[in-house]
């Protein structure tokens, strides 16, 4: 049985603010996709969010800033989340 | 392997290859031209037009990242009117409305009131701005705005926290291997050494390049810097917290990160990003909205700038021929200079891809 591990999410300004906190923890699947964890996050926080991440065809967005331990990920569609680890998110700004 | 795992592989080492060694706030400066704001100005009758236009002098002869437009209302053509909310609002004072660069695709104005020499004065101008660009030309790689919440305990505790924050980040940081500075380049655009240059890896300014992290802050009640408090409204301005926003390039500025998420994993992974090498040089695919400000960066990136002229190699073997290409990067702020690397990696990966097919098709 595949074990879960904690991600913290650290969000900085439209995230936080969708969110209504800076920072949580979610437990996921050892193994699971980054861009499917991301996905599965932005689904619970709603539409603004994944328009935030997720482009038309359902990609991540470029305009992304995605770091993992305070690094910055060049091609987060190829990681996996493997270990416990702390996820900052900072998105274009941009709409409304 | 399968064919299109094989197609997919090589598609993406010659994507990989395209990253360039100037850190992100270096290139910002040098290549990322600003985009526009821009002020609507409204006002009732032809009879005020001589006044309006002395009232809005400085922001069109600014040398500022804004575009201005007056309209008389009394004149106005059937789409302008389709345009504008509220037509029949503009009283026989003239009314200001700014707004985000359209590539924010913000509708809601950033600010709206009278035009006046103050409203004017605190568009395009404020202390702090002139602190950031100063800090921005002397060499910071980030300058970081501490936008302060009012509580006084509470803005101290973040302000120390970010200082700590930055300096442990710094001490991890290095500018990335193989920028390549002016003084190392030769008059024939190789290395001194006699090596071939990759024109993307060479700074075009003679500015410090340095990792330095100077913090500005901010109080949301400054009379003087009104309007750049609401133009940070975007950034996470809106927060009820202390907010940091990290300022680079021409006034480029990432999303605000609230004083409670200021941890070591959102600082170093946005200064990371930063400092980082130039993975993707184009603007529009990297995070962040330029702030207003009344600089003319050409004209002072072009005191420091560096001028070398290049004659790139023949690229024989991709059908292009004998020919060779003449790149200059005689500008800091070109954006359309020929890029090499790139054009030799996308060949390649072409090339690849089509000997690939071919032999697929064979095998068949």
């Amino acid at each position: 049985m595949e074990s879960e591990i904690p991600i913290t999410m650290t969000y900085a300004g439209q995230l936080a603010g969708i969110v209504g906190v800076s920072e949580e923890t979610i437990e996921v699947k050892a193994g699971t996709a980054l861009s499917s964890f991301l996905r599965n996050t932005a689904n619970r926080h709603g539409e603004r969010f994944q328009e935030l991440l997720f482009d038309d065809a359902d990609a991540l967005r470029r305009a992304l800033v995605i770091s993992i331990d305070g690094k910055h990920a060049l091609e987060p569609d190829n990681l996996s989340l493997t270990e416990p680890c702390e996820i900052f998110i900072m998105t274009p700004i941009a709409g409304g | 392997m399968k064919p299109v795992a094989i197609v997919t592989l090589l598609l993406a080492l010659v994507s990989i290859g395209e990253a360039c060694k100037v850190p992100v706030f270096r290139y910002a400066l040098e290549r990322w031209e600003s985009d526009a704001y821009r002020a609507v100005i409204l006002y009732r009758g032809a009879d005020q037009k001589a006044t309006v236009e002395a009232l809005a002098a400085p922001l069109t002869e600014a040398p500022a990242n804004l575009e201005v437009e007056l309209l008389n209302v009394e004149a106005l053509t059937e789409e302008q009117q389709w345009q504008i909310d509220d037509i029949d609002a503009v009283g026989t004072a003239p009314q200001l409305t700014l707004h985000y660069p359209h590539e924010a695709k913000i509708e809601a104005p950033l600010w709206e009131g009278a035009l006046d020499a103050t409203s004017v004065r605190r568009v395009i101008k404020s202390p702090l701005r002139t602190q950031l660009v100063d800090a921005i030309l002397k060499g910071s790689s980030t300058a970081w705005i501490l936008l302060k919440c009012g509580d006084a305990d509470r803005d101290a505790a973040a302000e120390e926290r970010l200082r700590t924050l930055l300096d442990t980040v710094s001490a991890d940081l290095t500018i990335p291997e193989g920028v390549v500075r002016a003084e190392e380049v030769t008059a024939e655009g190789t290395t001194k050494d006699g090596q071939p240059l990759e024109m993307d890896d060479v700074l075009r300014t003679e500015i410090p390049l340095k990792i330095h992290f100077p913090i500005f802050t901010l109080s949301r009640e400054e009379p003087g810097e009104a309007i750049f408090v609401d133009m940070l409204e975007r950034f996470g301005g809106q927060s009820e917290e202390a907010v940091a926003i990290p300022v680079f390039g021409r006034g480029r500025a990432l999303e605000g990160i609230p004083a409670s998420a200021l941890s070591k994993a959102s600082i170093s992974g946005a200064c990371d990003y930063l400092c980082g090498e130039c993975s993707c040089q184009v603007k529009d695919q990297n995070p962040g909205l330029d702030l207003l400000l009344a600089v003319d960066w050409n004209a002072e990136l072009e005191g420091t700038s560096f001028i070398v002229e290049k004659s790139l190699p023949a690229l024989s073997g991709f059908g292009v021929g004998e020919a060779a290409v003449s790149q200059k990067a005689d500008s800091p702020a070109d954006s359309h200079s020929p890029l090499p690397k790139a054009l030799v990696l996308t060949l390649g990966g072409i090339l690849a891809v089509t000997l690939l097919g071919t032999y697929l098709i064979a095998r068949r």
